[in-house]
């Protein structure tokens, strides 16, 4: 069965990828248009912006080696391409020494009054006002350890719920629950 | 707080060069060229090593083809078709004895080698001409 353009929904992930197993490399080139500004802004907020260039293309090579083992039934293209990226980031992080493998394990047992916070209380509209200014927040976040940041950009920048970014992380729910609420009391100790 | 959070940490997003994606995508497309020229040069070789491979191990076939009998029991096949009858089981055992199985193994595999090879470095060449417009 010949499979064309016309015959599927193109703004499906999967979709391209399918065109493009089938032969049509151009396809892959729209996945670059799509996939680019999301994971440029993801790799920018963990390697710093001068870097991620040069990330964002290694990750592009690694993606268009591995496009064919992509498994649509294991995951999202979506989840898939920012596992790659997440991992490609951490792995020049941890080459640059900047952080080591320990500081990418956050700490556990972080138990001071974040327990008895409630979620909707964690960040109140004084403090919000405060971070208004977004050279002034990416200041923040780039202070925040990596775990953190990945999940406040996954979630707020990218819409993912916590299921996904699980996946992506490759953690339990419940700890990415946890890094969630532990990034915003810190983000919440830097304002004040 | 959540709606919120969210409205500022979209305004806080980095912004990639305009360029960005074109930039990637041409290095992909140079690393495919590099990739298929590379690809192209060892089946290139490969198939003219088993070209010019196959002209002694042809050789050497038809030489053992002649040293085995083989012809001679053929030709007997050929000669007393009446005959044939009563002893064409021998006939056809005597004859698949002579065959130079090893060469004949290793002739195949000559020209499996040299069409397979020769069939990818083909499909590299049209995989250049295929970038080479992009």
């Amino acid at each position: 069965m010949s499979l064309n353009q016309k015959d599927l929904d193109l703004d499906s992930d999967e979709n391209l990828i399918l065109l493009y197993k089938k032969g049509d490399r151009e396809i892959f080139k729209e996945l670059i248009d799509r996939y680019s500004q999301p994971l440029f802004n993801f790799v920018a907020h963990l390697v710093g912006k001068e870097n991620a260039s040069d990330i964002l293309q290694e990750v592009f090579i690694k993606v268009w080696k591995n496009i064919r083992k992509f498994d649509e039934k294991k995951s999202s293209f979506k989840t898939w391409i920012f596992t790659i990226a997440k991992n490609t980031s951490f792995d020049f992080l941890r080459k640059k020494k900047i952080i080591s493998f320990s500081d990418l394990e956050t700490k556990e047992g972080f138990e001071d009054f974040s327990e008895t916070v409630k979620d909707e209380n964690l960040l109140p509209d004084k403090l919000l006002e405060k971070i208004q200014d977004a050279e002034y927040l990416n200041e923040l976040l780039e202070k925040l350890p990596a775990h953190y940041k990945t999940v406040l950009i996954f979630h707020y920048q990218e819409e993912m719920t916590f299921d996904e970014i699980s996946k992506i992380l490759d953690k339990p729910l419940n700890t990415v629950k946890s890094y969630h609420r532990r990034a915003i009391l810190e983000l919440r100790k830097m304002i004040v | 707080m959540e709606n919120e959070l969210a409205k500022i940490m979209k305004k806080a997003g980095y912004q990639a060069e305009p360029n960005l994606s074109e930039d990637i995508w041409r290095s992909i497309v140079l690393r495919q060229k590099k990739a298929a020229k590379i690809k192209l040069t060892l089946f290139s070789i490969t198939s003219f090593v088993a070209f010019v491979g196959a002209f002694p191990i042809f050789k050497n076939l038809a030489t053992q083809f002649a040293q085995s009998g083989f012809y001679e029991y053929l030709s007997l096949a050929f000669s007393n078709v009446s005959g044939l009858a009563g002893f064409w089981k021998e006939l056809v055992y005597s004859i698949a004895e002579t065959l130079p199985v090893s060469n004949i193994l290793l002739s195949c595999a000559v020209v499996f080698i040299f069409f397979l090879s020769a069939r990818y470095a083909l499909k590299q060449v049209i995989r250049n001409q295929e970038l080479a417009f992009n």
